[in-house]
Order: C-alpha cells, then structure tokens, then sequence
C-alpha cells in the first residue's frame, strides 16, 4: 500500500518513538514484568520501524502500533515454549486489548511522568525504598519481602496504599499531598 | 468501588493470579467501562512508576555532593532470581514475620480513602474466610513468630549499587540492589570495580564505600556501628544527636563521628583517618587514647607511625603566576617565595654566584605534597614547570657543555637531580623527596624524567614524579625550580670528593639564575593508601 501524503518519514519515526510508554503497558499487561516487556517493547519498536515507511496514514497509528505489540507478544510465547493455559492467555489478551482504545497524548505521558518524580519526593522513606525495589528493581514477592525487610503479607497492603497516594497526588497535585503520606 | 475487582487487580500487578482469577479480572475489564477505565489508569501508572524509578536510580546523588563521582551508580538490571543465594549456598532465603502494631494512615482524601479501602477488603476477607484465616494467623503466630522475633533489626539501606558487590546474611550471598534493608550482622563487599552507598536509618548518615571494601554492620544498641573490616570508605554524616556520635570501628582504632565528612581506610596494620570536614574523634584502641582531627587534617593508627595529626598540604591545583623583584637580590638562595595556599609569588629571585653554599639545604615552599604511605606504598604525580625567565647567559667555554646525573643524601633528604650546562634561556629542576620519621633511604625516586632535562624557557614541560616508600611514614614530596650554573654543582661535586666529568674547565663557566613556575598539579595515583 503507497503511504497517504501529509507526513514525513522523520514524522512517523518520530511518532512511533513517542508511542513507546503506552506500547509497554500494553505488553506489560501480557507479561506482567516489566524486564521481559522492555525486551520486548524493542522488538515492538523494531517491527514498528520497519513498516512505518508504508503505513497509511488514514489509520489509527497507535491501535495499529499496540496491535504488533500483542503479535510480539504472541510469537515470544510460541518461540519460548511456553504458551500460556487458554484461558490464561485469552485472559491476558483481553486486558492488553482494553488498553487499545487509550488514546495517546505523549505530551500528557510527559506531564505526569514530571508530576509522579516530585509525587515519589512525598512518600516516606521507607515506602519510597519499597516503589525503588518493586519498579526499578523489578523485585515482586518474597524477593522484594528479603530486599525491603517488608513482611511478606504486608507487602501487598503497602504497594497499594503508595499506588492510591502515587494516584491522588498525580490528580490533584504534590503539592496538595502531605509529605511522607504512604 | 469493587472491591473484589479492586484485590484481583492489585494481586494482578504485584504477583501472580491463578487462570480463574485471571480470566474474571478479564471479564471485568471487558464488560464493565468503569473498571476498564480503572485498569487502564493503573496499568498506565505502573509504567510510569517503572519509568521514574528507573531515571531515579540511574540518578546521580545530588544531595550529598559527595566526592566519589555519583556518576559511576547505574541502575542495575535486577530480577527476583539475583537475589537468590549464590549457587552453594544453604538454608532458606525466605522470612516469614508476623507484625503486630498500629497501621499510620494519613489525613485528608487519599488517607479516608485508604483506611475505608482497606476496612472494606479486610470485612470481605474475613467475612468469607474467617475461620481459615484465623486458623493460619495462629499456625503463623505460633509458627514464626520466633522468627521475626529474632529477625536482626533494620539499620539501614543501601541507596546505589554499582559494579560487583555483594551483601553476606547469615552465610548466605546475595548480589546487593539499591533499596535493599541492611541488617544487624550484614557484611557488605565491594569487588574491584564494585561501589555501594549505604544510607544508615537511625543516624542519616551516608558511608560510601569503595571498591574492594568489606563492611561489618555492627549493633550499638542505639544503631548501627559500622565496622571497617578492609578497604576504604568515604562518610558524609549530618551533626548527630549529643552524646550519641556515630562510632565507626576499623582496625586498631575507633572513630567517633559527630557530623563531618570523612575517608577513612583500613588495613591490617591499621586504620587511616581524613577529615575533610567538621571534626572527627580518632581513637588507638591499643591504649584508648585519641586525637581530635579537623577539617584539612589525617591521622593513623598504625605501628611505627606517630599517632598525631598531620595536616595534608597536597592535591592542590596551582596556577602560579610569579611576579619577580630583581631589585631585591638575595644571598641566602634561590628566592623568596610567599605562598597562600592558591597563589605564589616570587618575589626575589637570587644572582649570586655562590648558591653551593646552600644548595643543600635551601628548601621552596613550593609543591610540598605530603602523604601517609604504608611500606611500598607510591604516589605518582603530574606538573608542568614553565620556565619564565633566566637572568644571565653562558659567556664563555659552553661548548664544552656536560650532563650528569647522581643521587645523594644530606640530612634526612634524599636527592636526584642532574646538572648540565645552562645554555641561554634554559633552567633546571630539582626534585626531592623525603620520609619523615625515618632514617634513609625512606624514599626511592623514580624521577629520571623528571630531572634529565633542561627546560626551554615559556615553553610548558610536563613531568611525572614518582616515588616509591620503603618505610611506613609519611611520604613528603617537594618540587621546586631554581636556577643554578654550571658552576655551583662543578663545584660542589669537587669540594665533596667527587669525581668531575672530563672536560669542566671551572674557571669558565658562569653563575646564571633563572623563575620556574610549576603549574597543573595533577596526581595520578596513590597505591595502598590515600587519605
């Protein structure tokens, strides 16, 4: 298919570039972890690149661009054996198609990924030490239990009093949160 | 709020949830728009959340400004499976604890939220599994309750991990994250490109050690007492409560810190103490005596050293702009110097004929760079000299020009130098180095670099000092440029009873003097030790 005039080449890339966040919440919710998504968020971004020179631009770019996502997805579970039960996978794939109708604002991802930073600064310690463990660490379970000195039953309860706090302060503000909140 | 929809997701996000359970969080999504919004802004947060944690640990610290360049903190790419126990291993890495205590809840929307949130979760669970749970809270409380009992206390965390490191728990190794507690008894070791900064709870206090360090964290009762075991660590520690400092314990000796910064390095034969800021009490454990050490100053605790505080002159860079006085010629040597710790000043430069008379003994307040070194310990150092200006030219018999080099001692001070002729516009270096405390030969100097030249005038001309220690003590490296003739060491090596090279006809030759700056320190390394 020829491309539709009214956008570069340099255009599409860089619009394929922006796409990239929600692209990894899509696989995210397939994969549930963060490192093997980024892995394959590369690959997502590879496959986008390559036929982003013939995409029609009449399309919705971002619901095409989650659709090779999920194929991604798909072929990493066929080529490491290790297909998900049926209902699991039918399960997965639900989830990761209800984030296809998100529309995309990247300046909005930037915006609030800007208000999270200052949000972290208004947890306590001890929660912040636990946000650094479970998202930038990738730690889930008894693993973060050992590496937080969290509980292992409390843990739960705590990620999600730092994910209600993390929310209320990134809808109205940080500076309407008090510090050390979660 | 679903709250059944609301634990299904959580569980979702954190661990894993079984096919049914999955299949019904899908079901949701799929029919109802509300939930489906919701999952849609928690999913979009977990990504963010991952996004700003990842920039927050590749994140240089700031806060600290610390020395040790926050640049070499990476974020680590860590999954659960590093931290299991290294292959070998025994014993299980799991913990299982029972807390009993009051839930902190905050005010205002987000806290009436949560506490309503978790009431709510808490009456379904209990609601619909009371008995089973009740059954297990007991199993659990009577099971390991012990064991979270005698769970070593929290006493810090690492903030940044780099490069190889490791943290030793009960037998057991484990790679180090950043955000990892540290415990009572933990032993934290760094490899030879390995870094970790190291947050204590109680005392705020940041302890950054460097690679090839091993760190004991100890128990005081009140917190946490690091123990150097070997290697080095740099400490940045904000004022402390009074009467309560922080102790740090490393070989022979004892720190109490009360707010500074420090390094602080420890070996088998003793422990090395700099204060870059505030003050720091250093105690011989052997005879619990101490020094007070300042900002500017070290100190050690090692067997033949001197347990006194010295103050550290060196690693300071030098522009050295020299403004000469040739109406004020001096007899007594190579100049006057003043020197205020950035700038120096010339402000007399010497004429005379007769410098021998002195030349063994005239010392420049110039480039003193003063170490504490273990026995082969070395130092390697860089400067430019820059010849500015001679004062008088060769007249007559240059062209029987000679080079030699010798080494000799006077005194405590080892010296290498060569003399040659003084060609127009050329001056010459002396270099020297001595070891205080010790008889010679303390010091070996690799210098031949350094002193094999003459120097054109103008022209920057870098040279690399090495010396080596043969002795514990402290290593004290001079440098200066001075003018000298041909004549002067001539003369000198014939009124000692050595041999002059053929062809010095003394009566031919001239005094000649010459300003040399130095500028560009620079020191390239210090093995063994640097304060």
């Amino acid at each position: 298919m020829e491309p539709r005039q009214g956008m570069t080449e340099e255009e599409r890339f860089r619009r394929a570039t922006a796409c990239r966040p929600a692209l990894l919440a899509v696989i995210l919710a397939m994969t549930q972890d963060f490192q093997e998504s980024e892995d394959l968020v590369q690959e997502t971004m590879l496959e986008v690149f390559k036929s982003v020179g013939s995409f029609d631009d009449s399309r919705d770019f971002l619901r095409w661009a989650k659709g090779v996502a999920r194929k991604v997805v798909l072929r990493h579970w066929a080529a490491r054996k290790r297909i998900p039960q049926t209902m699991e996978a039918e399960a997965l794939q639900t989830l990761a198609e209800s984030l296809a109708e998100e529309g995309e604002e990247p300046a909005l991802w930037e915006d609030e990924r800007r208000r999270l930073q200052e949000c972290l600064e208004r947890l306590s310690e001890r929660s912040r030490r636990l946000f650094l463990l479970r998202y930038g660490q990738n730690l889930k379970g008894p693993a973060l239990a050992e590496a937080s000195g969290f509980n292992v039953n409390s843990l739960r309860t705590t990620l999600l009093r730092i994910r209600v706090f993390l929310r209320d302060c990134l809808r109205s503000g940080p500076a309407a949160m008090e510090e050390g909140g979660a | 709020m679903n709250l059944d929809f609301e634990r299904l997701l959580a569980a979702y996000l954190d661990e894993k949830v079984n096919p049914e359970e999955l299949a019904r969080l899908a079901n949701w999504v799929q029919t109802d728009p509300a939930l489906r919004k919701r999952f849609q802004e928690e999913m979009r947060l977990a990504v963010l959340s991952r996004e700003v944690a990842r920039e927050r640990l590749a994140l240089p610290n700031t806060e600290t400004g610390h020395p040790i360049p926050s640049s070499q903190f990476q974020a680590q790419s860590s999954e659960p499976h590093h931290l299991k126990p290294a292959r070998g291993a025994a014993g299980s890495r799991f913990h299982f604890a029972f807390r009993v205590g009051w839930r902190r809840t905050t005010d205002g929307a987000a806290g009436a939220r949560l506490q309503e949130s978790h009431k709510v979760l808490a009456v379904d669970w209990w609601g619909r599994r009371l008995a089973w749970a009740l059954a297990a809270c007991l199993a659990l409380a009577l099971g390991v309750a012990s064991l979270w009992m005698n769970r070593p206390p929290e006493l810090g965390s690492l903030s940044a991990a780099a490069g190889q490191a490791e943290l030793l728990r009960k037998n057991q190794i484990y790679p180090v994250l950043a955000g990892q507690v540290v415990r009572e008894g933990d032993r934290l070791r760094t490899g030879s490109n390995g870094t970790l900064r190291l947050l204590l709870t109680r005392e705020k206090a940041e302890l950054v050690m460097a690679p090839g360090t091993e760190l004991l964290i100890e128990n005081s009762g009140e917190g946490a007492r690091p123990n150097l075991r070997w290697g080095k660590i740099t400490g940045a520690v904000p004022p402390q409560e009074p009467g309560r400092p922080l102790v740090v314990q490393a070989t022979r000796a004892r720190l109490e810190v009360v707010g500074t910064q420090f390094d602080l390095a420890a070996r088998e034969a003793g422990a090395w103490l700099r204060v870059r800021e505030g003050k720091v009490r250093l105690v011989r454990l052997a005879d619990e005596s101490s020094v007070m050490v300042k900002a500017g100053e070290f100190a050690a605790v090692e067997d033949g050293l001197p347990f006194e505080i010295r103050r550290q002159e060196a690693n300071r860079p030098a522009a050295l702009p020299v403004k000469l006085d040739y109406a004020h010629p001096r007899q007594e040597g190579d100049g006057d110097w003043s020197w205020d710790g950035l700038r120096l000043e010339q402000k007399r430069v010497s004429r005379h004929p007769f410098l021998p008379e002195n030349f063994g003994t005239s010392k420049s307040p110039i480039g003193v760079l003063e170490f504490p070194a273990v026995q082969g310990g070395s130092i390697e150092m860089e400067a430019a000299i820059v010849v500015r200006e001679t004062l008088a030219r060769i007249e007559a018999d240059a062209s029987r020009a000679f080079s030699v080099g010798f080494r000799f001692r006077q005194g405590d001070w080892l010296y290498q130098a060569r003399y040659g002729t003084l060609p127009e516009g050329r001056a010459h270096l002396v270099l020297d180095a001595d070891l205080l405390g010790r008889g010679l030969p303390p010091v070996k100097m690799a210098s031949a670099e350094a002193a094999a030249q003459w120097l054109p005038v103008g022209e920057p001309w870098r040279l690399r000092v090495q010396a080596l220690a043969a002795a514990p003590g402290w290593l004290r490296i001079r440098m200066k440029a001075w003018a000298a003739s041909t004549a002067e060491p001539a003369q000198w090596m014939l009124d000692h009873g050595m041999e002059a090279p053929a062809g010095i006809d003394r009566a031919g030759l001239q005094t000649t003097s010459a300003a040399a700056v130095f500028t560009d320190w620079k020191i390239n390394a210090v093995e063994n030790f640097e304060p």
